[in-house]
């Protein structure tokens, strides 16, 4: 396995989380992984990104220039790294809010989920970033969502016993909302 | 089994210095190794260890020279702008000769510079840590495991040879969460007979950097231990080496980098291999001897100027063979960018 993955959004959306979860759960599987926040003089209300490199061998940089897998949570995220993603790539959009795809390199496949929609019918739209796992989980093969719920115990430590069940609500809800696409 | 956790290369930092025995922090805050003393300020009490967040750097240092000088593991954390301000107290511990760890996580250009990672400590901390021509032992960790090992161990080599060590790294590689194992148990420590205690039933000691009255025997000592040092320090890494017809040289998060870019390399055909310098200081000119007078070139990639280049070409001998490549600062070098400047210089060997 050898997965090169930009998460990208506003601040606050679960981004970073997001890819620290692929990471954990890539680990529990056995494999390399590395997790790399966008790092520079930008913080607070601004754009968040990261990288994260999953490998069954080790792993050289950690930076992403050219994603195998992006997943954008808003407009400027897929305006900036949506042309940068690799030959037969795939881009997890948010239909809630990206309105504009600029032109991407060949055999791109873009999967259109609306993240903020599903996750307010579930009844917490701060699961956002779930529901756009669990769609990651159903087009990629490379983790489980038994190891992302273990990844989320690890992160979230004691508090997991209260946020688990609604992250899992959401990660099968953004699984079955992108089962019918090709 | 070690104790696995899956975390950011300055938290691991923190915790090896706390498995390896530290018994005292000393820190004042900059991006981008605020991360260490975050850590050491929640963790440091498990074992008993005093965290002091200082009101400077030269503060900071100072206490930790204070704390070296009464046999405690001491360490600090901070960012080339901190060591700059520290520069004056390390050379008074190389004089003193005090054990201490300093861990220096680099940011970016001259002055206040900014906040992206780059390489441009290496001279600063490799050949001018103060004023007066000591040297200390320099680790240049490539990823969290290193940054794990080479902390831990720092502990060790500052007390054998009674000196600063400092581990040093881009932000980057202090930014990075990655998978570590930690080591079981701490460094040994062993009983000295120079460091100040309240003299039980002996005469008392004296820590001093001042020799007023004439310091030829000193340096002499001095001089002796940089010959030790340079005899048991130097650590490098050799990859795909054995046929290479071009060596690729890299540190720290370049190292990791250019190791892909062999593989990459070698795919296409090119006979590339790495000379991956371990400790920057006493630098590993063993690695490069066996080259001198070689057709084997020589490609050294840093996130800088160019500074440790200079190394590589004293130890290789500087003829045609060495080159040098830098991307724009503030960013890691592009393996792309990296391949495409071998192959230009396997055209130029053909």
């Amino acid at each position: 396995m050898f997965e090169e993955i930009i998460v990208a959004g506003a601040g606050g959306q679960g981004v970073l989380v997001l890819g620290e979860v692929l990471a954990i759960a890539a680990v529990k599987a056995g494999n390399k992984a590395t997790w790399l926040p966008a790092y520079g003089p930008e913080m607070r209300g601004g754009t968040a990104n990261c990288s994260v490199v999953l490998s069954s061998k080790e792993i050289g940089s950690p930076l992403v220039q050219e994603p195998s897998l992006l997943v954008c949570f808003n407009q400027p995220s897929i305006t900036k790294f949506g042309p940068a993603t690799a030959k037969g790539g795939k881009i997890f959009a948010n239909a809630d809010t990206i309105e504009e795809y600029p032109q991407m390199k060949e055999g791109v496949e873009i999967i259109k989920i609306k993240v903020n929609s599903l996750a307010a019918a579930l009844g917490d739209e701060r699961a956002l970033n779930m529901v756009m796992l669990g769609a990651v989980l159903k087009k990629s093969a490379f983790v489980t969502l038994e190891s992302c719920a273990l990844a989320l115990r690890d992160i979230w430590g004691a508090k997991a016993e209260e946020l688990l069940p609604t992250s899992l609500k959401a990660m099968r809800s953004g699984q079955e909302a992108v089962a019918g696409q090709a | 089994m070690g104790d696995f956790k899956f975390i950011k290369g300055n938290e691991a930092a923190a915790e090896a210095a706390i498995r390896a025995g530290c018994e005292g922090f000393f820190f004042y805050p900059v991006t981008p190794s605020s991360e260490i003393g975050e850590y050491m300020a929640n963790h440091l009490h498990r074992t008993g260890g005093v965290f002091a967040q200082a009101e400077s750097e030269i503060a900071a240092v100072n206490m930790m020279f204070g704390g070296a000088a009464t046999g405690a593991r001491v360490m600090t954390g901070t960012s080339g702008v901190g060591y700059s301000l520290m520069s004056e107290c390390i050379s008074y511990m190389a004089g003193a000769e005090v054990p201490a760890v300093i861990v220096d996580v680099m940011r970016a250009g001259p002055g206040l510079g900014s906040l992206e990672p780059t390489q441009g400590d290496y001279n600063q901390v490799t050949k001018a840590s103060g004023h007066g021509g000591h040297i200390i032992p320099v680790y240049a960790p490539s990823n969290a495991q290193e940054i794990v090992n080479f902390v831990h161990e720092s502990f060790g080599t500052a007390e054998r040879f009674r000196t600063p060590v400092v581990v040093l790294y881009d932000g980057y590689t202090g930014q990075v969460m990655e998978s570590v194992e930690f080591p079981e148990g701490r460094q040994e420590k062993k009983p000295n007979t120079w460091s100040l205690d309240d003299a039980p039933g002996r005469k008392g000691r004296v820590v001093r950097s001042g020799y007023a009255g004439g310091i030829g025997q000193h340096s002499f000592e001095l001089y002796a231990k940089y010959d030790d040092m340079k005899e048991k320090l130097q650590r490098f890494e050799e990859y795909q080496t054995e046929d290479a017809e071009i060596i690729l040289v890299g540190f720290g998060i370049v190292g990791r980098i250019c190791k892909s870019v062999v593989d990459k390399a070698r795919d296409e055909g090119l006979k590339v291999g790495l000379i991956r310098p371990i400790m920057i200081s006493p630098f590993p000119a063993k690695a490069f001897a066996k080259y001198k007078g070689t057709k084997v070139k020589f490609l050294t990639i840093e996130m800088s100027y160019g500074q440790m280049c200079h190394d590589v070409a004293l130890a290789v001998g500087e003829n045609d063979n060495t080159h040098f490549f830098r991307d724009k600062c503030g960013s890691l070098p592009a393996m792309s960018e990296i391949l495409n400047r071998l192959r230009q210089l396997k055209g130029e060997n053909s």
